[in-house]
């Protein structure tokens, strides 16, 4: 295997592959930053340019460019409040207010330096433990991914301390709205108001660029600052994030990497579950919770290191059984099969060096990654010294742009500009967009996963055997459970040790 | 002033030509019309990368070989499991410039049982290319060695055999209410949203049976046995796989791919695609490349697919009346 | 707003929209409207609760943030010309309706005043971003936009 892996190496560093890698994490990067173009669009759009080329150099690219989206999301979620693509939706909940105190750039490398890491690590576990990692997935049925889900909702509870109430109802309005469309059990029309273009439901992506994205333009163009956010590029900002990161974020980074690597592996979560989970994860295991969502940099670092760790997670089922992880990994398999290779465990001996090239180019794109991350952070932070006035529009475009490109349809510019009031407005209110975005995007698994559990405790007889005694099902609970008490236990004591500071005053 | 001279010239030789085309295309002076004259838009309805995709992609480098004057654009409109393309390519202009892809079963059961807004008959059908039959398999330490057994435990056990399916109102759903209707068995159907968590849950036991097609199956033969396939004649990715005929279950189902233009469209420009189809699926360069990508290319032409579908209207209506799933 | 009149108005907001969802779902099998029905109840148990918290509030209680530095017609000016702007998309393309609304946004939001040389600096930002976003999504990336009656 030691073989292997150096011949893997050897053939990522070659010039044309090397070169391939640059273009492909730019190119990527670029994507996944533009709001509504996501990961899974990228790589499509590139498969059949890798037609032409030799597999090995065409999915060395696909790696390069499936790695650059995921972490471009980050940069839009930081600089303007939009996450690029769903899987950095909790980045925005630290990410922006750094940026907002001024810190963007701190924000953005915090973001570089932790996806790379989580992609190391992702890849590792793609490396040495795919054959065991592919049983797990296997374990996890429809009563576990709901568990999961519900996991990943409890986050609501702690993301909105002090308006608990508020959250579970924006929580709640999401995953109401996602019930719009074809209904996954029958298939039958839902909620559709008697107009056929609401059968295709509400899309994910749309709504939530109108959630963050539009709502913050009306807040953007409606204040007197004449700036997002006060920005001052200064030098050596990645080495300033990456010794703090060491310093305080050395267990978030590999638990939360942890996380996204496991989370990936499962056919139908990825990213956008993994993120939430590490964020919510890091935020207990914090000696100072209060301060996450303030903007620090731990958040980020969670969130992002999270959902890079997915990538080489969601392809160890495809590699390993023909099953892939992610809507990218499906579209990588295609592009294997046109090549006429063959996924499955012999895919390690009958196409060795493809294979572990493959993987070993994941290492090393991810390292590249921090030095053309770190390239391009100096220009995109510059879209801070364009004044509100200008970009605010901008904004608008590239909002509409963005949703209409998801599947060429207006109807989803029309989500996206509904969305945006719904955000606005329901922000007055006190109500969370954070929330509601977690709701619509859980809202389809969990029901999903809810009525699928349900047939199969009809065949076997027990709703209570189905839902309460599988071993990973019962963890997920009291993760659930443990999740949803912290903060109820929080609130008490802080209001207590409040109670006492006010006494002393 | 020369310039400007020139210049009234060509506008007036354009307007001329322009009357005379569009006069001429109501007259049988058709066959004088060029075409295709601009690039043809080809509309996918399932997302880029899907397999639906990666086939089109394939056909597409062999019309830019036999038709090299213009190309196809794709525009992809994903959404409601394909209703919203088929509907786009229904709606679309009848110019012969928008072409795009048909699923059999979808586009019979939309408009049927999710109020879609085509209908069957909106469509010049120009080819079919696919055929993907449907198979029974079994995970590889499943106690079921044939579908047989799988029947009889049914039948002592109504509603515990756990059969996992891909959508409702899906090629799928179609054949497990067919081997019920068949076999008169009960069980309980469990849906999944595409075919990676559904092969997933039947390798993680989850489900004892499982309905998929030929192309999602053949790269798990290692982890799953193939009780059968429910097609007229073994299947060249699954030669020793026998079909459920040959074992005594009358049971044919599959999902096909084609391609059609909105109803409507030139005969003239009908014929043109449906010649350009036939040369290209011809190619055995072609036929090499689908059988590269797990594609079982099955071709029929224009007027047989439609009837085809129209045949499998009945059928499908028939099954769904019969389980109450339609009035 | 005050913590009173906010807590009113999401508790409202609330029930109505369930109460919505509730009417449509009349007509679904009880599968299918199985976790809406539940969402619903949910919705409007809260609903009720926002309400009552909301009468028991001091009626003076502001919310910490402040809102005082929102300038109300500017938001509004924008969201209806954002509104303009999509209906035109439809019609006459994306491409050229986004130069307008780039160009006039800009113009009207710039603080230098409705200047001359104010809207020159915003067709100069209106032709660059058009050009930009011309160039990535339709040359480089290949993704449609869409396109009316101009391209």
């Amino acid at each position: 295997m030691l073989e292997h892996i150096l011949t893997g190496f050897t053939n990522s560093m070659m010039p044309f592959n090397f070169l391939l890698i640059i273009v492909g994490l730019t190119g990527g990067i670029v994507i996944g930053a533009l709001p509504g173009l996501t990961a899974t669009m990228g790589v499509a759009l590139m498969v059949p340019i890798t037609f032409a080329m030799n597999p090995i150099s065409g999915l060395v690219m696909l790696g390069a460019i499936y790695s650059g989206a995921i972490y471009g999301g980050s940069n839009s979620a930081i600089l303007i409040n939009t996450p690029g693509t769903p899987s950095s939706v909790a980045t925005t909940f630290d990410g922006w207010p750094m940026t907002q105190k001024g810190d963007a750039e701190g924000a953005l490398n915090a973001s570089l330096l932790a996806s790379a890491f989580g992609g190391v690590i992702g890849t590792l576990f793609l490396l040495f433990l795919a054959a065991p990692m592919a049983q797990l997935a296997l374990k996890f049925g429809a009563p576990e991914f709901f568990w999961l889900c519900i996991f990943g909702l409890s986050t609501i509870a702690s993301m909105s301390q002090g308006n608990v109430v508020k959250g579970l109802i924006s929580g709640a309005l999401g995953m109401l709205v996602s019930t719009i469309g074809l209904d996954p059990l029958e298939g039958l029309p839902r909620f559709t108001f008697g107009s056929y273009s609401l059968v295709q439901g509400i899309e994910v992506i749309p709504a939530m660029i109108g959630l963050f994205s539009f709502s913050q333009v009306i807040t953007l163009v409606g204040s007197k600052n004449k700036f997002i956010a006060e920005y001052k590029g200064k030098r050596g900002a990645t080495l300033r994030v990456a010794k703090k990161l060491w310093k305080d974020a050395k267990a978030n980074l590999l638990r939360s990497s942890i996380i996204g690597s496991f989370v990936g592996i499962l056919p139908g979560a990825g990213g956008e579950i993994a993120s939430i989970i590490s964020y919510n994860e890091a935020k207990r295991w914090d000696k100072n919770k209060a301060n996450f969502g303030k903007g620090i940099i731990e958040g980020v670092a969670a969130s992002e290191s999270a959902n890079n760790a997915t990538i080489g997670g969601s392809l160890i089922p495809m590699l390993t059984l023909g099953i892939p992880g992610s809507a990218v990994a499906a579209v990588i398999m295609g592009a294997l099969l046109a090549h006429g290779i063959q996924p499955g465990f012999k895919i390690f001996t009958n196409n060795a060096e493809l294979a572990y090239t493959f993987i070993v180019s994941l290492i090393v794109v991810n390292i590249v990654m921090v030095f053309v991350g770190a390239f391009l952070i100096k220009g995109t932070a510059r879209v801070l010294n364009v004044p509100t006035s200008y970009i605010g529009v901008a904004i608008v475009s590239l909002s509409i742009i963005g949703s209409y490109a998801i599947r060429n349809s207006m109807i989803d510019v029309m989500v996206m500009i509904f969305f945006g009031l719904v955000g606005y407005f329901g922000g007055k209110i006190g109500f969370d967009t954070g929330a509601m975005a977690l709701g619509i995007i859980l809202g389809p698994i969990v029901e999903d996963n809810l009525s699928r559990s349900i047939s199969i405790a009809g065949a076997e007889g027990s709703v209570l055997k189905v839902f309460f005694t599988h071993p990973i099902a019962l963890l997920l609970i009291i993760l659930t459970i443990v999740s949803v008490m912290t903060p109820m236990f929080l609130t008490k004591h802080r209001s207590k040790k409040e109670a006492v500071v006010n006494d002393e005053a | 002033m020369k310039k400007n001279e020139k210049m009234v010239l060509i506008i007036g030789i354009v307007v001329i030509l322009a009357l005379a085309l569009t006069g001429c295309g109501q007259t049988s002076m058709a066959t004088k019309e060029e075409y295709p004259t601009k690039p043809l838009s080809m509309v996918i309805a399932f997302s880029a990368g899907g397999s639906s995709d990666i086939q089109a992609r394939i056909m597409q480098k062999y019309w830019n070989k036999y038709v090299p004057e213009q190309p196809w654009v794709f525009n992809y409109k994903v959404g409601a499991g394909g209703a919203i393309g088929f509907a786009e390519i229904a709606k679309a202009q009848p110019d012969g410039y928008t072409l795009g892809g048909l699923n059999v079963p979808h586009m019979i059961l939309q408009p049927m049982a999710q109020g879609a807004q085509f209908s069957i008959d909106d469509f010049e059908y120009i080819s079919q290319v696919v055929t993907d039959p449907q198979v029974l398999a079994v995970q590889k330490d499943s106690p079921f060695k044939t579908w047989k057994e799988v029947i009889d435990y049914a039948k002592a056990n109504p509603n515990k055999l756990k059969v996992g399916i891909v959508g409702t109102f899906s090629g799928h759903h179609m054949m497990l209410l067919d081997l019920q209707d068949k076999t008169g068995i009960e069980v309980t159907q469990v849906v999944y949203k595409g075919a990676a968590d559904q092969n997933a849950a039947l390798l993680g036991q989850e489900i004892d049976l499982m309905i998929g097609n030929v192309n999602d199956v053949m790269r798990s033969m290692e982890n799953m046995n193939i009780l059968g396939i429910a097609a007229e004649k073994r299947n060249d990715f699954l030669p020793d796989v026998p079909t459920l005929k040959e074992t005594g279950l009358d049971l044919v189902s599959d999902i096909r791919r084609g391609f059609a233009v909105p109803k409507g469209t030139d005969p003239e420009k009908v014929r043109f695609l449906r010649d350009a189809f036939k040369k290209i699926q011809e190619d055995p360069d072609y036929l090499a490349d689908m059988k590269k990508a797990g594609q079982p290319t099955d071709n029929m032409s224009g007027e047989e697919f439609d009837k085809y579908v129209h045949e499998q209207q009945e059928y499908n209506k028939n099954l769904l009346t019969k389980f109450n799933l339609i009035k | 707003m005050t913590k009173r009149k906010s807590n009113l108005l999401a508790g409202l907001a609330i029930i109505i929209v369930a109460i919505v969802f509730m009417v449509q779902g009349f007509e679904l099998s009880e599968r299918s409207n199985a976790l809406p029905f539940v969402l619903e109840i949910f919705l409007i148990v809260t609903g009720i609760y926002l309400l009552f918290q909301g009468i028991k509030t001091n009626a003076a209680e502001k919310i910490e943030e402040e809102e005082a530095n929102l300038n109300w017609v500017r938001a509004t000016v924008i969201v209806f010309a954002t509104f303009i702007y999509v209906a035109c998309v439809v019609y006459i393309g994306f491409y050229v309706s986004t130069f307008v609304y780039l160009i006039l946004g800009s113009w009207y939001l710039n603080e230098r005043g409705l200047t001359l040389f104010a809207l020159t600096v915003s067709t100069i930002f209106s032709v660059v971003i058009s050009v930009v976003l011309y160039l990535t999504f339709t040359v480089f990336l290949l993704v449609p936009t869409p396109s009316g009656f101009f391209f």
